[in-house]
């Protein structure tokens, strides 16, 4: 049984000293939990920046911001690794993977773009813009979703790929 | 982690597509495949069932000497 010493050592997470079964018993409790971890934070985020926005609290859009930001930062990775290995959701990967997809969302985060920096222009505070920048955030993250859903597509052909003729 | 030629040619033999293989013990064609080339570690109980879709013991496909 391995035991190297870790950022988890010592927590709740640490799986040292952990056998195959406590450990694969382990990684689905944490799967559950991060999957609806994630949108629960997520709908607390999106709720935040509204909320900050309208009661005009710069320090809370922006740590509401970066909350939303780093969310989505590790949605991509968990997108990113599964992409990687070609197991990402088939139904999930199939629709992402479309082209136009890709174009959708980058003509929405254009349009969001262009309003963030007209609003900017006529001198609105950070809190005012801010569900502009959310929705540029969602945006970029779908396209970059739509990618790794293409990578996963590219992956799992490449394993199927038949080797040898039998 | 080596490759299972054993399964490959238990599959072969039976003249068995992955994907004909795969439905018949209820995973995916990339789980077969991914055992056949020695990614994935299959549980006791895909190991049974597979023995048991190509007519095979444990031994002849998933362990004894090369």
């Amino acid at each position: 049984m391995e035991d190297k010493t870790t950022l988890a050592s010592g927590t709740i997470f640490d799986e040292a000293g952990y056998d195959e079964m406590q450990k694969a018993e382990n990684h689905e409790i944490g799967f559950r939990l991060f999957r609806i971890m994630f949108f629960v934070v997520l709908l607390f985020a999106m709720v935040f920046i509204i909320v900050c926005s309208n009661t005009e609290n710069l320090a809370g859009t922006i740590i509401s911001l970066v909350l939303l930001a780093t969310l989505f930062g590790f949605y991509l990775l968990y997108a990113y690794m599964t992409a990687k290995r070609g197991i990402m959701n088939p139904k999930f990967a199939k629709s992402w993977s479309g082209t136009w997809v890709i174009i959708v969302y980058a003509i929405i985060a254009f349009l969001w773009v262009v309003r963030l920096i007209d609003d900017l222009c006529y001198g609105k505070e950070l809190f005012d813009v801010s569900p502009s920048i959310m929705w540029i955030i969602l945006t970029v993250e779908a396209m970059l979703m739509c990618l790794c859903a293409k990578k996963n597509n590219k992956v799992l052909k490449k394993q199927l790929e038949d080797d040898e003729e039998e | 982690m080596a490759k299972n030629l054993k399964l490959k040619s238990a599959r072969a033999a039976m003249d068995m597509s992955q994907q004909a293989l795969a439905e018949a013990v209820g995973v995916s064609r990339q789980t077969i495949n991914a055992i056949e080339k020695g990614n994935y570690n299959p549980t006791l109980n895909l190991c049974i069932d597979i023995c048991k879709a190509l007519g095979k013991t444990l031994d002849e496909i998933f362990w004894g000497n090369d």
